[in-house]
């Protein structure tokens, strides 16, 4: 397992570029853009290539630049950020299209929270006040991003 | 601004659009919304925004100052006020937001600012 920071499209393209990758997950933000399809926007600031969708901005790469044939055939890919799979042609049905694998994504329409409760991290429950109102310690380990509404809904696209 | 309870959520990286209908309305307003907004900095009544944490309208409408003036500094706009950095992300903000007059310190220095970007 290989863990890497990442600010751009680039990046991403460049860590599956290893090959045989038989999974993907992704953590950072995502979501739907202004009338317009989903995006993972991988960079903290606007900057060219710091966003992941077919939008066409100057800031966007589109999931086209991802080599589908750098992953195995089994692969998989989870998006664990905000709306992933929510909304109006959402990232992960971008990528699932381009990379031909099971692409994962939130479905659920609120942003996310971090959790150390592993029922709910794995979609067991739904989110209740008390897990918004106690965040992760900043020593925790174990930690889950899951969406705040409802319970977590990891889509397949 | 009188929708700002209605926001369910916001842009999440500087300089990206804003996507709620909500929120599109009262960014278009640009300069004409920003004293209201500053006003509402100490309201620290939950919103429906939750990016990571669970916003006040307070924070929201920072957030659509931000978004309105791209001003050079967080979450002081003249970057003359450094928050205190324990975590180096949202925590900070928190931290420091839940401190005694925070939020009174923060809307006098936008309501100052935005004197000046007239």
């Amino acid at each position: 397992m290989t863990i890497t920071h990442i600010s751009t499209v680039a990046g991403m393209v460049s860590a599956v570029s290893v090959g045989n990758v038989v999974y993907l997950a992704y953590f950072g933000h995502s979501g739907p853009t202004r009338g317009g399809p989903g995006a993972l926007f991988i960079g903290e600031t606007a900057s060219p290539g710091s966003n992941l969708t077919i939008r066409g901005n100057t800031n966007d790469r589109p999931a086209t630049d991802i080599p589908a044939n750098k992953f195995r055939t089994d692969a998989q890919v989870r998006l664990f950020g905000c709306r992933g799979g929510y909304g109006t042609d959402p990232i992960a049905q971008q990528m699932a299209d381009q990379l031909r694998i099971p692409v994962y994504g939130y479905t659920n329409s609120g942003g996310s929270l971090f959790t150390t409760d592993s029922t709910l991290g794995h979609g067991g429950r739904a989110v209740r006040q008390i897990d918004i109102n106690t965040p992760p310690p900043a020593n925790a380990t174990n930690v889950w991003l899951i969406p705040i509404n409802g319970s977590p809904t990891f889509s397949r696209f | 601004m009188n929708n700002i309870h209605l926001i369910v959520g916001l842009s999440q990286k500087q300089g990206e659009p804003q996507w709620d209908e909500h929120a599109i309305q009262i960014t278009k307003l640009g300069k004409l919304a920003a004293p209201n907004l500053a006003d509402k900095i100490t309201d620290e009544s939950p919103s429906q925004v939750f990016e990571l944490f669970h916003y006040a309208i307070g924070d929201v409408a920072l957030a659509l100052l931000v978004d309105i003036y791209q001003a050079p500094g967080w979450p002081f706009p003249d970057g003359s006020i450094q928050i205190p950095k324990t975590y180096g992300d949202f925590r900070d903000y928190l931290a420091f937001v839940k401190t005694k007059g925070a939020r009174e310190r923060l809307k006098q220095a936008w309501k100052i600012y935005i004197q000046t970007q007239r």
